[in-house]
């Protein structure tokens, strides 16, 4: 056993027991570990946010080479319009940049998930059944991608009654959806396991030095 | 209070209990997990090793300290097989706490290499806006990035004297805590034709499977598993690895506390 | 024109940038990245809407000696503190900043959603129950992928869980995520075309 003796890998693992005190009841000691990674948190992004996107491309180009950069005026007192919410009178001029920035968003956005998430998705759906090389297995699985999308989408569509054909489809289609979900919860279970185990080994291996094996 | 009513009301601390022990002692059972490599990771794998030596690869950071104990061993997996094969990294963050991320893990494995900052690797920092960074680098990374995280201005790297845009870049991995791989995909690879894989938590590995199946995603690390598989084909076993073995214990504990759980309910619902 | 001028703006903003998308020039591509660039740039005060709240929120419980009210003084000191040293000093390796970040939030928020670890095993022998078949269908899949996922599993099973868990993420998974995916884009384009065309004007909030 090698206990580390630096002072931050200590602080971080004090800092780790207050949090799994929680595990225990609701203290303060928890209380103040949560309190501080929100403001640190905080903290970070100001300075990140002030290092690495105010500085170059606002301030840097606006008083470097204004010339060839006056045009960032523009989006510059556009931006200002977001303090305005603050002052009641005019917390309306807020919904301009809040416009544009919709207004970009949706129009840039709509051609391309277009094609990314449906054309795309549509298209990868319509395989073939027959006449593939890999044989029997390409074809039972080609099948059941297509009933599965067909018998998903139709348990989604509510415009029509759940009755005869459609709700036998449909049906189809819960069980696809459970099946889906199971999975996406037995990793989830996989996730929340790995995060246990990547704290623990920091504690017993930086903070502690227990021989454990590698 | 008969046998199987107690198994519906076992306590949660007895739970967190064994959840806790098993977690500490696992870590001590000399027991030697064979990790075998799935299709979507070993596709990541074998299109970086596929690349010749000065290729590019664009590897963003999209994650925090949340998921950082399953996608930071990811990171490092892969930044060595890059750095490795003399492959150049170049590692963006979309969230800003993955830019410390991003830092740790290049500047760890550059060391170990002996890679040099600015030439072979390089970490460029944050940016705000999801989209609107992505598609500005379709452009041109340099002005996207004035200057890197170090705060060196990146116009005159020797890192970018070959590398403008999504043009020279061979692939882009992202490293997703969030739906960033959606983003990818959609303004980087359909706009731009970037090559994309990513590398994603367990929680949300099973949601972009579509992106697989049409091959707008060349491949897909996922959670520890995944990072476990990739440091097993890069050939140095690290944290993912070792974290194997807890993680087998955990999940056995979690499916008979499930089914103690299930024949508790079965033989009291049958009992009344 | 507190409310008209926005929806024009949002509207001409959304058609010029469509149309765009089908103009393989130069200059469309030029004016992408300029407006691109400008919308980085406009985010500039967005920023300082959010501490503002953040702070407004500590400060109030403070002045008010709420419960609690002395975390709040943690909060706002850890902010100050860790923000004034990445403002004045430098954010890459080895750095005070990278320090706080590397050895104070980075364990206690991996710390803090690892406490799910324990709660996810406390739920899953709680609510995970075979109630119904549907709810066994997710149950065992959910007990294969979780086998498949690690080793020992396949240990047990001669290998066959892994097989079985990538089977049902490529197929089932795949096909029931896909539909799911085709609604939500569709569900996207619908809300943002009822944005572009002011129908849906949630967000300019308000009534003046």
């Amino acid at each position: 056993m090698h206990l580390s003796l630096d002072p931050w890998i200590w602080i971080a693992a004090i800092l780790m027991i207050f949090i799994y005190s929680f595990l225990y009841k609701d203290n303060p000691f928890y209380k103040f570990a949560e309190h501080l990674v929100v403001g640190v948190s905080v903290g970070y992004g100001i300075a990140l946010f002030y290092q690495q996107q105010f500085l170059p491309i606002v301030y840097t180009p606006l008083t470097t080479d204004f010339k060839n950069n006056w045009h960032l005026i523009v989006p510059l007192v556009l931006s200002t319009f977001f303090l305005f919410r603050f002052i009641p009178k005019v917390s309306w001029m807020i919904r301009w940049p809040i416009a544009i920035t919709l207004g970009y968003g949706a129009g840039i956005a709509i051609p391309l998930i277009i094609q990314t998430s449906l054309y795309e998705q549509i298209r990868f759906t319509m395989l073939p059944l027959f006449g593939t090389d890999a044989g029997m297995w390409l074809t039972v699985v080609n099948l059941l991608i297509i009933l599965g999308v067909i018998s998903c989408l139709t348990y989604f569509y509510f415009s029509i009654k759940h009755t005869g054909v459609i709700g036998t489809v449909s049906k189809i289609g819960i069980v696809f959806l459970m099946v889906g979900f199971g999975t996406s919860f037995g990793n989830t279970v996989m996730a929340r396991v790995s995060l246990l185990i990547g704290r623990t080994s920091f504690l017993m291996t930086d903070w502690l030095g227990l021989p454990i094996i590698k | 209070m008969s046998i199987f009513e107690w198994l519906l009301k076992i306590d949660r601390k007895y739970i967190f209990l064994v959840i806790g022990v098993l977690v500490l002692a696992s870590f001590f059972i000399p027991f030697k997990m064979v990790i075998k490599d799935t299709v979507p990771v070993k596709n990541v794998y074998d299109s970086i090793e596929k690349m010749d030596e000065n290729s590019c690869v664009l590897i963003s950071f999209d994650f925090d300290p949340s998921a950082e104990p399953e996608l930071l061993p990811m990171s490092k997996a892969i930044i060595r097989q890059c750095l490795r094969n003399k492959v150049k990294v170049v590692a963006i963050a979309l969230w800003p706490q993955g830019v410390g991320l991003a830092e740790n893990s290049l500047t760890t494995v550059a060391e170990e290499i002996g890679a040099k900052r600015g030439k072979d690797w390089v970490n460029l920092g944050w940016k705000v806006g999801m989209f609107q960074v992505v598609l500005a680098i379709g452009e041109d990374i340099t002005k996207t990035f004035s200057k890197d995280n170090a705060g060196t201005p990146t116009k005159n790297m020797e890192i970018f004297e070959k590398v403008k845009n999504y043009n020279d870049i061979d692939l882009v991995i992202t490293l997703a805590a969030g739906n960033s791989p959606d983003t990818w995909v959609t303004f980087a690879g359909t706009k731009y034709k970037a090559k994309i894989a990513a590398g994603v938590t367990a929680v949300m590995a099973a949601d972009y499977y579509p992106y697989l199946q049409t091959k707008q995603m060349i491949g897909l690390v996922n959670g520890l598993k995944g990072a476990a598989e990739y440091e097993t084909l890069v050939g140095k076993p690290e944290k993912a690895v070792r974290g194997m073995t807890p993680q087998s214990a955990i999940h056995i504990a979690i499916i008979l506390f499930i089914l103690l759980g299930n024949i508790g309910y079965f033989l009291t619902k049958n009992k009344k | 024109m507190k409310r008209t001028g926005p929806l024009v703006v949002c509207f001409i903003f959304a058609i010029i940038m469509m149309v765009q998308a089908f103009v393989p020039h130069p200059f469309s591509e030029d004016f992408l990245q300029l407006s691109n660039n400008h919308l980085m740039v406009m985010s500039t005060f967005a920023l300082a809407i959010g501490i503002s709240t953040f702070v407004h929120l500590h400060l109030t419980k403070i002045r008010k000696n709420g419960e609690g009210w002395y975390f709040s003084i943690v909060a706002l000191v850890g902010m100050v503190v860790t923000a004034t040293v990445g403002i004045f000093g430098k954010t890459e390796a080895g750095t005070l900043y990278d320090k706080i970040f590397f050895y104070i939030q980075n364990p206690m928020q991996s710390a803090m959603f690892s406490l799910l670890a324990f709660f996810m095993a406390s739920a899953a022998y709680r609510a995970f129950r075979a109630r119904s078949f549907e709810a066994t269908l997710l149950l065992l899949a959910a007990i294969i992928v979780m086998l498949g996922r690690v080793p020992i599993g396949d240990l047990m099973t001669g290998g066959a869980t892994s097989k079985i868990t990538e089977f049902l993420f490529s197929v089932p998974n795949m096909a029931a995520k896909r539909a799911i995916m085709l609604g939500v884009s569709l569900g996207v384009i619908a809300t943002s075309l009822k944005i572009i065309f002011g129908i849906e004007r949630s967000w300019l909030g308000g009534t003046d």
